[in-house]
Protein backbone atom coordinates (compact mmCIF):
# COMPACT_ATOMS: atom_id res chain seq x y z
CA UNK A 1 0.00 0.00 0.00
CA UNK A 2 1.22 3.49 -0.72
CA UNK A 3 1.04 6.44 1.67
CA UNK A 4 -2.26 8.29 1.30
CA UNK A 5 -2.19 11.13 -1.19
CA UNK A 6 -4.10 14.12 0.16
CA UNK A 7 -2.27 16.99 -1.42
CA UNK A 8 -0.75 17.41 -4.88
CA UNK A 9 1.60 20.20 -5.85
CA UNK A 10 1.30 21.26 -9.47
CA UNK A 11 4.14 23.51 -10.64
CA UNK A 12 3.67 25.48 -13.82
CA UNK A 13 5.75 27.85 -15.90
CA UNK A 14 2.72 28.83 -17.98
CA UNK A 15 3.94 26.86 -21.00
CA UNK A 16 1.95 24.45 -23.13
CA UNK A 17 3.95 21.60 -21.55
CA UNK A 18 2.75 22.67 -18.10
CA UNK A 19 -0.81 23.09 -19.29
CA UNK A 20 -0.81 19.52 -20.54
CA UNK A 21 0.70 18.30 -17.27
CA UNK A 22 -2.23 19.90 -15.42
CA UNK A 23 -4.52 17.19 -16.73
CA UNK A 24 -2.41 14.57 -14.99
CA UNK A 25 -2.59 16.58 -11.78
CA UNK A 26 -6.38 16.75 -12.03
CA UNK A 27 -6.67 13.04 -12.84
CA UNK A 28 -4.54 12.17 -9.82
CA UNK A 29 -6.53 14.50 -7.57
CA UNK A 30 -9.74 12.78 -8.63
CA UNK A 31 -8.39 9.26 -8.19
CA UNK A 32 -6.94 9.99 -4.74
CA UNK A 33 -9.61 12.46 -3.60
CA UNK A 34 -6.85 14.99 -3.10
CA UNK A 35 -6.44 18.77 -3.31
CA UNK A 36 -4.23 20.57 -5.80
CA UNK A 37 -1.93 23.45 -4.94
CA UNK A 38 -0.94 25.41 -8.02
CA UNK A 39 2.39 27.20 -8.00
CA UNK A 40 4.05 29.44 -10.52
CA UNK A 41 7.53 30.74 -9.80
CA UNK A 42 8.69 33.87 -11.54
CA UNK A 43 12.37 33.63 -12.21
CA UNK A 44 14.39 36.62 -11.02
CA UNK A 45 15.60 39.01 -13.67
CA UNK A 46 19.26 38.35 -14.46
CA UNK A 47 21.58 40.94 -12.91
CA UNK A 48 22.73 42.19 -16.32
CA UNK A 49 19.17 42.86 -17.46
CA UNK A 50 18.40 44.53 -14.16
CA UNK A 51 21.39 46.80 -14.56
CA UNK A 52 20.24 47.81 -18.02
CA UNK A 53 16.70 48.45 -16.85
CA UNK A 54 17.95 50.55 -13.95
CA UNK A 55 19.72 52.97 -16.29
CA UNK A 56 16.47 53.50 -18.16
CA UNK A 57 14.28 53.53 -15.09
CA UNK A 58 11.47 56.07 -15.30
CA UNK A 59 11.57 56.87 -11.61
CA UNK A 60 14.34 57.70 -9.15
CA UNK A 61 13.64 54.73 -6.94
CA UNK A 62 14.16 51.55 -8.93
CA UNK A 63 13.37 49.34 -5.93
CA UNK A 64 9.86 50.70 -5.49
CA UNK A 65 9.14 50.63 -9.19
CA UNK A 66 10.35 47.06 -9.58
CA UNK A 67 8.40 45.93 -6.54
CA UNK A 68 5.17 47.51 -7.76
CA UNK A 69 5.56 46.02 -11.22
CA UNK A 70 6.31 42.59 -9.80
CA UNK A 71 3.20 42.65 -7.64
CA UNK A 72 1.14 43.70 -10.65
CA UNK A 73 2.60 40.84 -12.67
CA UNK A 74 1.85 38.32 -9.93
CA UNK A 75 -1.80 39.39 -9.75
CA UNK A 76 -2.12 39.20 -13.50
CA UNK A 77 -0.61 35.72 -13.67
CA UNK A 78 -2.83 34.52 -10.85
CA UNK A 79 -5.89 35.73 -12.78
CA UNK A 80 -4.62 33.99 -15.87
CA UNK A 81 -4.19 30.73 -13.98
CA UNK A 82 -7.70 31.03 -12.56
CA UNK A 83 -9.04 31.53 -16.07
CA UNK A 84 -7.03 28.53 -17.25
CA UNK A 85 -8.59 26.36 -14.52
CA UNK A 86 -12.09 27.52 -15.38
CA UNK A 87 -11.50 26.63 -19.02
CA UNK A 88 -10.14 23.20 -18.10
CA UNK A 89 -13.09 22.58 -15.80
CA UNK A 90 -15.66 23.82 -18.29
CA UNK A 91 -17.49 20.49 -18.29
CA UNK A 92 -17.03 19.86 -14.57
CA UNK A 93 -17.20 23.14 -12.63
CA UNK A 94 -17.13 21.29 -9.29
CA UNK A 95 -13.53 20.32 -9.93
CA UNK A 96 -12.65 23.91 -9.05
CA UNK A 97 -13.16 22.94 -5.39
CA UNK A 98 -10.16 20.66 -5.68
CA UNK A 99 -7.88 23.62 -6.28
CA UNK A 100 -6.77 24.56 -2.76
CA UNK A 101 -4.54 27.47 -3.75
CA UNK A 102 -3.03 29.34 -6.66
CA UNK A 103 0.20 31.11 -5.83
CA UNK A 104 2.70 33.14 -7.76
CA UNK A 105 6.09 33.63 -6.13
CA UNK A 106 9.28 35.13 -7.40
CA UNK A 107 12.55 33.46 -6.75
CA UNK A 108 14.51 30.43 -7.82
CA UNK A 109 12.02 28.04 -9.43
CA UNK A 110 13.46 24.74 -8.18
CA UNK A 111 14.08 26.05 -4.66
CA UNK A 112 10.62 27.56 -4.34
CA UNK A 113 8.95 24.40 -5.64
CA UNK A 114 10.75 22.31 -3.04
CA UNK A 115 9.84 24.79 -0.33
CA UNK A 116 6.20 24.73 -1.38
CA UNK A 117 6.21 20.93 -1.18
CA UNK A 118 7.28 21.20 2.47
CA UNK A 119 4.86 24.04 3.23
CA UNK A 120 1.79 22.33 1.81
CA UNK A 121 2.81 18.84 2.93
CA UNK A 122 2.32 17.65 -0.63
CA UNK A 123 2.30 13.87 -1.08
CA UNK A 124 2.99 14.06 -4.78
CA UNK A 125 4.09 16.60 -7.38
CA UNK A 126 3.28 17.09 -11.06
CA UNK A 127 5.33 19.09 -13.53
CA UNK A 128 6.38 19.27 -17.16
CA UNK A 129 9.82 18.19 -18.37
CA UNK A 130 10.54 21.38 -20.21
CA UNK A 131 9.34 24.92 -20.13
CA UNK A 132 9.32 27.48 -22.82
CA UNK A 133 12.96 27.20 -23.83
CA UNK A 134 12.31 23.97 -25.61
CA UNK A 135 14.26 22.12 -28.23
CA UNK A 136 12.73 18.88 -29.43
CA UNK A 137 15.87 16.92 -28.66
CA UNK A 138 16.76 18.71 -25.46
CA UNK A 139 17.60 16.87 -22.30
CA UNK A 140 15.47 17.13 -19.19
CA UNK A 141 14.79 20.79 -18.38
CA UNK A 142 16.97 22.38 -15.73
CA UNK A 143 14.17 23.12 -13.26
CA UNK A 144 12.76 19.59 -13.47
CA UNK A 145 16.23 18.15 -13.01
CA UNK A 146 17.07 20.33 -10.00
CA UNK A 147 13.73 19.48 -8.38
CA UNK A 148 14.19 15.75 -8.96
CA UNK A 149 17.62 15.86 -7.37
CA UNK A 150 16.23 16.91 -4.02
CA UNK A 151 12.56 16.06 -3.88
CA UNK A 152 11.46 13.47 -1.34
CA UNK A 153 7.99 12.69 -2.75
CA UNK A 154 6.92 10.99 -6.01
CA UNK A 155 6.81 13.21 -9.08
CA UNK A 156 4.85 12.90 -12.29
CA UNK A 157 7.15 14.22 -15.01
CA UNK A 158 5.14 14.94 -18.14
CA UNK A 159 6.77 15.54 -21.51
CA UNK A 160 5.18 17.47 -24.33
CA UNK A 161 2.72 15.30 -26.20
CA UNK A 162 2.76 14.98 -29.95
CA UNK A 163 -0.76 16.34 -30.34
CA UNK A 164 -2.78 18.33 -27.91
CA UNK A 165 -5.98 20.32 -27.98
CA UNK A 166 -4.68 22.85 -25.50
CA UNK A 167 -5.14 26.47 -26.43
CA UNK A 168 -3.36 29.03 -24.29
CA UNK A 169 -4.13 32.70 -24.41
CA UNK A 170 -1.25 35.10 -24.93
CA UNK A 171 0.29 36.52 -21.78
CA UNK B 1 -8.28 15.21 -23.75
CA UNK B 2 -8.15 13.03 -20.66
CA UNK B 3 -4.77 11.36 -20.11
CA UNK B 4 -4.92 7.66 -20.84
CA UNK B 5 -3.20 5.19 -18.53
CA UNK B 6 -3.87 1.66 -19.74
CA UNK B 7 -0.37 0.18 -19.77
CA UNK B 8 2.31 0.86 -17.22
CA UNK B 9 5.95 -0.12 -17.54
CA UNK B 10 7.72 -0.60 -14.23
CA UNK B 11 11.48 -1.03 -14.61
CA UNK B 12 12.95 -2.70 -11.54
CA UNK B 13 16.39 -3.70 -10.37
CA UNK B 14 14.83 -6.13 -7.87
CA UNK B 15 16.75 -4.47 -5.06
CA UNK B 16 15.56 -3.96 -1.51
CA UNK B 17 13.74 -0.74 -2.42
CA UNK B 18 11.76 -2.17 -5.29
CA UNK B 19 8.72 -3.33 -3.28
CA UNK B 20 8.20 0.30 -2.22
CA UNK B 21 8.30 1.54 -5.82
CA UNK B 22 6.21 -1.41 -7.03
CA UNK B 23 3.38 -0.37 -4.71
CA UNK B 24 3.03 2.87 -6.67
CA UNK B 25 2.80 0.97 -9.94
CA UNK B 26 0.22 -1.36 -8.37
CA UNK B 27 -1.78 1.58 -7.04
CA UNK B 28 -1.91 3.10 -10.52
CA UNK B 29 -2.89 -0.22 -12.09
CA UNK B 30 -5.72 -0.53 -9.61
CA UNK B 31 -7.01 3.03 -9.96
CA UNK B 32 -6.78 3.17 -13.76
CA UNK B 33 -7.63 -0.50 -14.47
CA UNK B 34 -4.26 -0.78 -16.15
CA UNK B 35 -1.80 -3.54 -16.98
CA UNK B 36 1.76 -3.63 -15.71
CA UNK B 37 4.85 -4.70 -17.62
CA UNK B 38 7.34 -5.73 -14.96
CA UNK B 39 10.73 -5.31 -16.58
CA UNK B 40 14.13 -6.36 -15.30
CA UNK B 41 17.28 -5.76 -17.27
CA UNK B 42 20.22 -8.06 -16.54
CA UNK B 43 23.38 -6.14 -16.99
CA UNK B 44 25.86 -7.79 -19.34
CA UNK B 45 28.96 -9.26 -17.76
CA UNK B 46 31.82 -6.80 -17.30
CA UNK B 47 33.81 -6.22 -20.48
CA UNK B 48 37.06 -7.73 -19.23
CA UNK B 49 35.56 -11.14 -18.59
CA UNK B 50 33.88 -11.09 -21.98
CA UNK B 51 37.21 -10.40 -23.55
CA UNK B 52 38.62 -13.60 -22.09
CA UNK B 53 35.45 -15.48 -22.85
CA UNK B 54 35.57 -14.71 -26.54
CA UNK B 55 39.21 -15.59 -27.01
CA UNK B 56 39.43 -18.22 -29.71
CA UNK B 57 40.84 -21.13 -27.75
CA UNK B 58 39.44 -24.50 -26.80
CA UNK B 59 39.33 -23.34 -23.21
CA UNK B 60 37.48 -20.25 -24.29
CA UNK B 61 34.98 -22.24 -26.33
CA UNK B 62 34.24 -24.68 -23.53
CA UNK B 63 33.81 -21.88 -21.05
CA UNK B 64 31.61 -19.94 -23.45
CA UNK B 65 29.26 -22.89 -23.75
CA UNK B 66 29.06 -23.28 -20.03
CA UNK B 67 28.57 -19.57 -19.42
CA UNK B 68 25.77 -19.57 -21.97
CA UNK B 69 24.07 -22.40 -20.11
CA UNK B 70 24.47 -20.47 -16.88
CA UNK B 71 23.03 -17.37 -18.48
CA UNK B 72 19.85 -19.12 -19.62
CA UNK B 73 19.56 -20.58 -16.15
CA UNK B 74 19.95 -17.09 -14.70
CA UNK B 75 17.17 -15.68 -16.88
CA UNK B 76 14.80 -18.41 -15.75
CA UNK B 77 15.82 -17.94 -12.13
CA UNK B 78 15.14 -14.23 -12.37
CA UNK B 79 11.74 -14.78 -14.00
CA UNK B 80 10.80 -17.10 -11.15
CA UNK B 81 12.09 -14.57 -8.66
CA UNK B 82 9.98 -11.85 -10.24
CA UNK B 83 6.88 -14.04 -10.07
CA UNK B 84 7.54 -14.57 -6.36
CA UNK B 85 8.10 -10.83 -6.00
CA UNK B 86 4.66 -10.13 -7.49
CA UNK B 87 2.87 -12.66 -5.33
CA UNK B 88 4.62 -11.40 -2.19
CA UNK B 89 3.91 -7.76 -2.89
CA UNK B 90 0.41 -7.95 -4.29
CA UNK B 91 -0.82 -9.94 -1.30
CA UNK B 92 -4.53 -9.23 -0.95
CA UNK B 93 -4.74 -7.84 -4.45
CA UNK B 94 -3.85 -11.13 -6.10
CA UNK B 95 -6.49 -10.42 -8.76
CA UNK B 96 -3.93 -8.04 -10.25
CA UNK B 97 -1.51 -10.91 -10.91
CA UNK B 98 -3.05 -11.65 -14.29
CA UNK B 99 -2.46 -8.02 -15.27
CA UNK B 100 1.29 -8.26 -14.74
CA UNK B 101 3.50 -9.33 -17.65
CA UNK B 102 7.06 -10.21 -16.76
CA UNK B 103 9.91 -9.21 -19.09
CA UNK B 104 13.58 -10.05 -18.56
CA UNK B 105 16.25 -9.02 -21.01
CA UNK B 106 20.02 -8.83 -20.94
CA UNK B 107 21.50 -5.51 -21.84
CA UNK B 108 22.20 -2.02 -20.61
CA UNK B 109 19.62 -0.58 -18.24
CA UNK B 110 19.07 2.96 -19.48
CA UNK B 111 19.06 2.35 -23.24
CA UNK B 112 17.09 -0.87 -22.96
CA UNK B 113 14.42 0.75 -20.82
CA UNK B 114 13.99 3.33 -23.59
CA UNK B 115 14.00 0.51 -26.15
CA UNK B 116 11.24 -1.30 -24.30
CA UNK B 117 9.21 1.91 -24.10
CA UNK B 118 9.40 2.17 -27.90
CA UNK B 119 8.54 -1.51 -28.32
CA UNK B 120 5.74 -1.91 -25.78
CA UNK B 121 4.38 1.65 -26.06
CA UNK B 122 3.19 1.99 -22.45
CA UNK B 123 1.30 5.09 -21.35
CA UNK B 124 3.47 5.60 -18.33
CA UNK B 125 6.85 4.56 -16.94
CA UNK B 126 7.35 4.01 -13.21
CA UNK B 127 10.79 3.90 -11.72
CA UNK B 128 12.74 4.64 -8.55
CA UNK B 129 15.37 7.35 -8.42
CA UNK B 130 18.14 4.91 -7.62
CA UNK B 131 18.65 1.70 -9.47
CA UNK B 132 22.18 0.80 -8.49
CA UNK B 133 22.25 -0.21 -4.88
CA UNK B 134 25.84 0.87 -4.40
CA UNK B 135 25.29 4.54 -5.16
CA UNK B 136 22.49 5.31 -2.75
CA UNK B 137 23.99 8.65 -1.85
CA UNK B 138 23.74 9.94 -5.41
CA UNK B 139 21.02 12.53 -5.78
CA UNK B 140 19.49 11.06 -8.89
CA UNK B 141 20.66 7.66 -10.01
CA UNK B 142 22.46 7.44 -13.33
CA UNK B 143 19.89 5.18 -14.96
CA UNK B 144 16.98 7.43 -13.92
CA UNK B 145 18.81 10.47 -15.26
CA UNK B 146 19.67 8.86 -18.60
CA UNK B 147 16.10 7.65 -19.07
CA UNK B 148 14.55 11.00 -18.14
CA UNK B 149 16.78 12.83 -20.60
CA UNK B 150 15.35 10.91 -23.53
CA UNK B 151 11.90 9.72 -22.57
CA UNK B 152 8.85 10.81 -24.54
CA UNK B 153 6.13 9.44 -22.25
CA UNK B 154 5.12 10.50 -18.71
CA UNK B 155 7.27 9.13 -15.92
CA UNK B 156 6.27 8.60 -12.33
CA UNK B 157 9.52 8.84 -10.46
CA UNK B 158 9.60 7.57 -6.90
CA UNK B 159 12.33 8.76 -4.53
CA UNK B 160 13.63 6.05 -2.24
CA UNK B 161 12.53 6.89 1.32
CA UNK B 162 15.31 8.04 3.60
CA UNK B 163 14.74 5.61 6.39
CA UNK B 164 15.38 2.61 4.15
CA UNK B 165 18.22 0.49 5.42
CA UNK B 166 21.05 0.73 2.90
CA UNK B 167 23.55 -1.52 4.62
CA UNK B 168 25.73 -4.31 3.30
CA UNK B 169 22.62 -6.43 2.91
CA UNK B 170 21.95 -4.60 -0.36
CA UNK B 171 25.23 -5.78 -1.85
CA UNK B 172 24.55 -9.42 -1.05
CA UNK B 173 21.07 -9.19 -2.52
CA UNK B 174 22.50 -7.71 -5.69
CA UNK B 175 25.07 -10.48 -6.06
CA UNK B 176 22.40 -13.05 -5.31
CA UNK B 177 20.62 -12.17 -8.54
CA UNK B 178 23.60 -12.93 -10.74
CA UNK B 179 25.05 -16.44 -10.55
CA UNK B 180 28.07 -16.27 -8.31
CA UNK B 181 29.57 -19.11 -10.31
CA UNK B 182 29.94 -16.82 -13.31
CA UNK B 183 31.60 -14.14 -11.22
CA UNK B 184 33.92 -16.66 -9.63
CA UNK B 185 34.82 -18.16 -12.98
CA UNK B 186 35.86 -14.86 -14.48
CA UNK B 187 38.30 -14.50 -11.60
CA UNK B 188 39.65 -17.99 -12.29
CA UNK B 189 40.14 -17.22 -15.98
CA UNK B 190 42.13 -14.11 -15.14
CA UNK B 191 44.38 -16.00 -12.74
CA UNK B 192 44.85 -18.92 -15.16
CA UNK B 193 45.80 -16.69 -18.05
CA UNK B 194 48.12 -14.67 -15.85
CA UNK B 195 49.96 -17.82 -14.80
CA UNK B 196 50.28 -18.95 -18.43
CA UNK B 197 51.74 -15.56 -19.35
CA UNK B 198 54.77 -16.19 -17.10
CA UNK B 199 55.40 -19.58 -18.79
CA UNK B 200 55.31 -18.15 -22.31
CA UNK B 201 57.98 -15.59 -21.46
CA UNK B 202 60.61 -18.23 -20.78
Amino acid sequence: MIPKINSILYATDLSENSAYAFRYAVNSALKHDAKIHILHVQDRIPASVEAMLKTHSPTESWEEYAKAKTEEMKKYIKKRLEAFCRREFKDNPTFMDRVASIEVIDGDPAGEILQKVDETGADMAVMGTHGKGLLAHAFLGSVAEKVLHRIKIPVFIIPIPKETDIILSEI
Amino acid sequence: MIPKIKNILYATDLSQNSPFVFQYAVDLAEKYDAHIYLLHIMEKAPLISQDYLFKDSSLGKALRAEIEKERVGAVNRIKKRMEDFCIRNLKARAFLLKRVKIQVIEGHPASDILGKVDELKPDLLVMGTHSKVFLTHAFLGSVAKKVLDRIKIPVFIIPIPEKTDTSFRDVREFIDIYPVRILKRTGKIARYLNSRKHERRR
